[in-house]
């Protein structure tokens, strides 16, 4: 009976071709919407790799390009007037705030190979009391001061990446291009620390210290506090009038880590909605499409059906002739879609396809097109049967 | 083979009853080649469905082979319709998206039996209609008595005991009629084939071995 069938949808090729377009183009959208839901859905799920909570960033702004010599004592003053109040648990800089887009990106050779990583830099304790996990050696500490290496913590996945073999642990690489640069000791690693928030992709990732009484030639941009409590909108303004008390030249913008994370949930979440609202719109106008093609075939192959069921096809033949025959049409939508799909996985074309993803969201996506086929098939194949075959072999 | 007891059958719209067909007896027997003539709207396609199972009396019994077949469900319906009857239409009922060989092959499509077997036989009866070399052609590419051959050919393929003819030559002009009456005289000399066949023909009547006449639903004796 396959066939048959088949040999009948491709006899019945010109007057298919537009709902099988129609076919292939929803089904390639929905693969696209269930995958990208599910790469962030997996994303979302893996660990952060600090806390969030009760925590503010205060950026800052120092009207011009940061001066160390000046600009790293008027930072120095204003983290030691913040850790003397009583609300604040801690205090911590870092160049590339959290929950935010912007991200450094280094490169250097390891044991002969090109590595390339995020690269940040915070004050001494910030990890710490921002609860990373340390997994091996320590964080950084005053007998890194005056070395002849720049200290580094780098995640587990850096370390997996770059040094699968080896004790990560005081490993030292430099860069042979520059030798004038202090060669990097890592001295700790840590679970991992996604910067971008839990929409990002994990990667290899360090941190350099950031020496509060030497300061830095690219400074940091922001200072975070985590308060012992919650605290409301409201103590912003204290903690500006704070601020500008210590450093009237300066600028500052606060946002509170929930309120930056809220955000960034909003930005990916938003347009996937989005375009959910667009797929369900398309797999509504593909069922109706469906089902008006499905009536005007049974209205017009009702003289056919009176003729199948007069040498012998059962009701239950039909039924499963009508629903096998719009299934074979989906199927073959789907094959086209396919083909061009397996491309993204095979060449690598979009990074959130993986094999895995991709074959997850391709037995979602044939399920639902399949699932909508079927009752889109299941009352025009009722119909088909309701009249004795005698009246349809005389129908017009 | 088979037996119509008390047969009538009535259609019912919301303002009227339309009588088709009251008090039929008539008995088939194996192997009698049957012509049924009347006027036309005197209920000989409803008679004629009613023998092939297509349709339902409103009242009265129908015998295959000594078996009443009132209890019968969908599915045995079907199953007899498909064993022991060939259909052959005045307006041929070809699929028109099928090529010859595979709207030949149809009945056996509904039987247990391999894509190779169903091949074979599907070439055989187009064999015995003359055919053989017109299996991968469309119906469009064929003439009307050819599409006639065709659904002669589908017919006989299931090797019928009984062969229901309505109005057979009715679309085609008196040689091709003629050339198909030939075939079914064939199928009922050689192969012993029980034939009724509802005609306005009065010489092709009288070429076949009883005619039945049928007048406002009833049976003139």
């Amino acid at each position: 009976m396959f066939s048959h069938i088949a040999k009948l949808i491709w006899n019945r090729k010109r007057s298919n071709v537009l709902i099988i377009t129609e076919i292939v183009i929803t089904f390639i959208v929905l693969f696209a919407i269930i995958s990208a839901t599910l790469h962030n859905y997996r994303l979302f799920n893996l660990p952060l790799g600090f806390n969030w909570e009760n925590t503010w960033a205060i950026e800052l702004n120092t009207g011009s390009r940061w001066n160390n010599e000046t600009d790293k004592n008027q930072l120095k003053a204003i983290v030691e007037v913040l850790k003397q109040r009583p609300e604040i648990a801690s205090v911590g800089l870092i160049r590339m705030g959290v929950f935010v887009n912007a991200h450094w990106r280094s490169s250097r050779p390891i044991n002969g190979r090109e590595s390339i990583y995020h690269s940040n830099m915070v004050d001494q304790d910030a990890l710490k009391n921002w609860g990373v996990e340390l997994v091996a050696g320590r964080w950084f500490g005053e007998q890194d001061n005056g070395q002849s290496y720049t200290e580094i913590v780098v995640n587990q996945l850096f370390v997996d990446e770059y040094l699968p073999d080896q004790d990560p642990v005081n490993f030292e690489f430099g860069d042979p291009e520059q030798p004038q640069i202090l060669p990097m000791r890592i001295v700790g690693v840590f679970k991992d620390f996604r910067q971008q928030g839990e929409f990002s992709v994990p990667g290899p990732y360090m941190f350099t210290r950031y020496q509060i009484e030497e300061g830095h030639t690219y400074g940091v941009r922001e200072i975070n506090i985590k308060f012992k409590e919650p605290k409301t909108a409201a103590y912003e303004a204290t903690l500006l009038k704070l601020l500008k008390s210590i450093a009237p030249n300066w600028e500052f913008n606060i946002n509170s880590w929930e309120k930056r994370r809220e955000q960034q949930i909003q930005n990916v979440v938003l347009p996937l909605g989005l375009a959910a609202v667009v797929v369900i719109f398309l797999l509504i106008m593909v069922a109706m499409g469906l089902f008006g093609v499905l009536w005007q075939n049974i209205s017009r192959r009702t003289q056919e059906i009176g003729l199948r069921r007069a040498i012998g096809a059962s009701e239950r033949s039909i039924r499963l002739q009508i629903i096998g025959e719009i299934l074979v049409l989906a199927l073959f939508g789907i094959s086209i879609a396919f083909i061009f799909l397996i491309q993204v996985p095979l060449l690598q074309l979009i990074e959130l396809v993986s094999w895995s993803n991709f074959w997850f969201s391709l037995l979602a996506s044939v399920s639902t097109i399949l699932l909508i086929v079927i009752l889109c098939a299941l009352y025009p194949s009722r119909t088909a049967i309701k009249m004795s075959p005698a009246v349809a072999l005389h129908y017009e | 083979m088979l037996n119509l007891n008390n047969i009538a059958k009535t259609y019912q719209t919301e303002k009227i009853e339309t009588i088709a067909l009251k008090n039929i007896n008539l008995n088939i027997n194996r192997g009698e080649f049957i012509s049924i003539m009347g006027p036309s709207g005197c209920g000989k396609s409803t008679l004629l469905n009613i023998m092939g199972l297509l349709d339902e009396p409103s009242d009265g019994e129908v015998k295959v082979n000594g078996k009443s077949i009132t209890s019968y469900h969908d599915k045995e319906m079907a199953s007899l319709r498909n064993s022991k009857i060939g259909f052959i239409f005045q307006s041929f009922h070809l699929i028109q998206d099928l090529r010859v060989i595979d709207n030949v092959e149809l009945p056996l499509l509904y039987r247990k039996i391999s894509a190779k077997e169903r091949r074979r036989l599907a070439t055989a009866a187009l064999e015995r209609v003359g055919l053989k070399a017109r299996t991968s052609h469309f119906p469009s590419q064929l003439s009307g008595g050819q599409q006639q051959r065709v659904a002669i050919a589908r017919a006989i393929v299931g090797k019928p005991e009984l062969l229901l003819a309505d109005e057979p030559t009715g679309n085609l002009d008196s040689h091709m009629g003629n050339e198909i009456m030939q075939i079914l005289e064939s199928l009922h000399k050689d192969d012993k084939t029980t034939i009724v066949m509802v005609t306005h023909d009065d010489e092709l009547a009288k070429r076949t071995e009883r005619t039945i006449r049928v007048y406002d639903g009833q049976l003139i004796h």
